[in-house]
């Protein structure tokens, strides 16, 4: 729980501090949040299975975005950065789906 | 949790890798690992899209898994550094969004530094131009003085002149045309133009164009783009670009010649031309409008490419370049 406390402390003082991105890193944005998307409801489904673990959800918070980032940056040097950022979304996005797929049946029980 | 059945078998086979690395040696761990073999070919063999849907990487329950095994719980030197990860990947998180949120400003702010460049650069073009053309001047005036004596100073001068080399002044009429002021949206930018009816077209321009040399013009310019027999006035896109260069309303065509002051003008209010740009005006409301200044100047044209030379005789036998 500490790891959610720090996340939503962070997202306030990221808020606040308004600081600017560096141009060089501002085309990953866009796939390190969708990877820290992923994450996330990754780890909302472990709260409602109740296996959450700290550690694990900063490390595959942190490991998805980076991975994430990196698999485009590689991309970009090939030449293939948009098709890999599609396929980066493509995965992503199927496991978002499946994870609040997952959450869905905890909630709803459908 | 019975609906999640499918998910929680496939992370059974994913959890065989620690188990094998892990040399704890729990009889269950060691029971179970020749199913996870059968189960690794089932999902060798199941599509790309399946294994996308069904094996969904479950790393809690691994944790609590291994958690359970050798029964520990994380420190809290784990848990506060988690916590203080998680803090620095929020901010990250929440600046990360916010940067995506004003990008189109920055998008903007690009756009225009390259619309300033573009500006920029055919300032410089322009000014390039200009200098090319004083040269020329300079270039042909030269030219005249050395030829006088050969007496090919007059021929080339009047070749120049139907050329449209030199630029020409003298009376003349100017033509103007203007867009339905109810049709312009483009703001004065030739290329953003939408393409309608009420507006100046290409083949009006060239109409006129036409009506003016048959009516005995020596020299035609729209809007200061001299016309000669290499240029064209063509419709792009909405724009109408003479001599390449796209041009904006309103039109000015400025025409010098005719046998005698007024005869220019007279024969083109005479001409067929000028009964069609009633009709423009009346159907489209496109303004035009006919005019006979003191002196009409048409600037010359940028000098074309040298393609072919000829050696002529001059009167006297000797031999001349032009």
């Amino acid at each position: 729980m500490i790891a959610i406390i720090g996340l939503v402390l962070g997202i306030l003082l990221g808020i606040w501090l308004n600081p600017t991105v560096p141009p060089a890193i501002q085309p990953y944005l866009p796939i390190a949040v969708v990877a820290a998307l992923d994450a996330l409801a990754g780890g909302l489904r472990a709260v409602l299975s109740g296996t959450f673990d700290d550690r694990v959800f900063v490390i595959s918070f942190f490991s998805n975005v980076l991975i994430a980032a990196f698999i485009v940056f590689l991309g970009d040097q090939l030449g293939v950065g948009t098709q890999l950022s599609t396929a980066v979304v493509v995965v992503l996005g199927i496991r978002i789906f499946t994870n609040v797929a997952a959450i869905r049946r905890q909630l709803l029980k459908a | 949790m019975p609906a999640a059945q499918p998910g929680r078998s496939a992370h059974r086979g994913r959890r065989a890798p620690r188990g094998r690395r892990a040399p704890r040696g729990h009889a269950a761990q060691q029971l179970a690992a020749p199913r996870t073999v059968a189960q690794r070919q089932d999902e060798s063999t199941s599509s790309l899209l399946e294994s996308l849907w069904q094996r969904l990487d479950d790393p809690y329950a691994a944790a609590r898994a291994e958690h359970e095994a050798d029964g520990t719980r994380p420190g809290v030197t784990t848990t506060l550094l988690s916590g203080l990860v998680a803090l620095i990947l929020g901010a990250g998180l929440a600046v990360a969004i916010g940067q995506l949120r004003i990008g189109d400003p920055e998008r903007e702010t690009a756009r225009a530094a390259l619309i300033e460049q573009i500006e920029a650069a055919t300032g410089d073009a322009n000014l390039l131009q200009q200098e090319n053309q004083e040269l020329g001047a300079r270039l042909s005036a030269e030219r005249s003085a050395t030829l006088s004596d050969t007496g090919l100073g007059e021929r080339l001068e009047r070749l120049e002149r139907a050329a449209g080399t030199t630029p020409v002044d003298g009376r003349g009429i100017v033509v103007t045309l203007n867009d339905d002021p109810a049709a312009v949206t483009g703001a004065g930018d030739p290329r953003s133009a939408e393409d309608t009816a009420n507006r100046v077209q290409d083949q009006d321009l060239q109409t006129v164009v036409n009506a003016l040399f048959a009516c005995g013009a020596q020299a035609v310019a729209i809007n200061g783009h001299r016309f000669t027999s290499l240029s064209a006035i063509r419709g792009a896109g909405g724009a109408i670009m003479v001599n390449y260069t796209p041009l904006t309303a309103p039109y000015e065509v400025a025409a010098v010649g005719g046998e005698d002051p007024g005869s220019l003008r007279r024969q083109f209010l005479a001409s067929d031309t000028f009964d069609y740009l009633k009709v423009l005006e009346r159907d489209y409301a496109i303004a035009s409008g006919v005019s006979q200044p003191r002196a009409v100047s048409v600037p010359a044209a940028e000098m074309p490419a040298f393609r072919h030379a000829d050696t002529l005789s001059t009167a006297d036998g000797s031999e001349v370049t032009e």
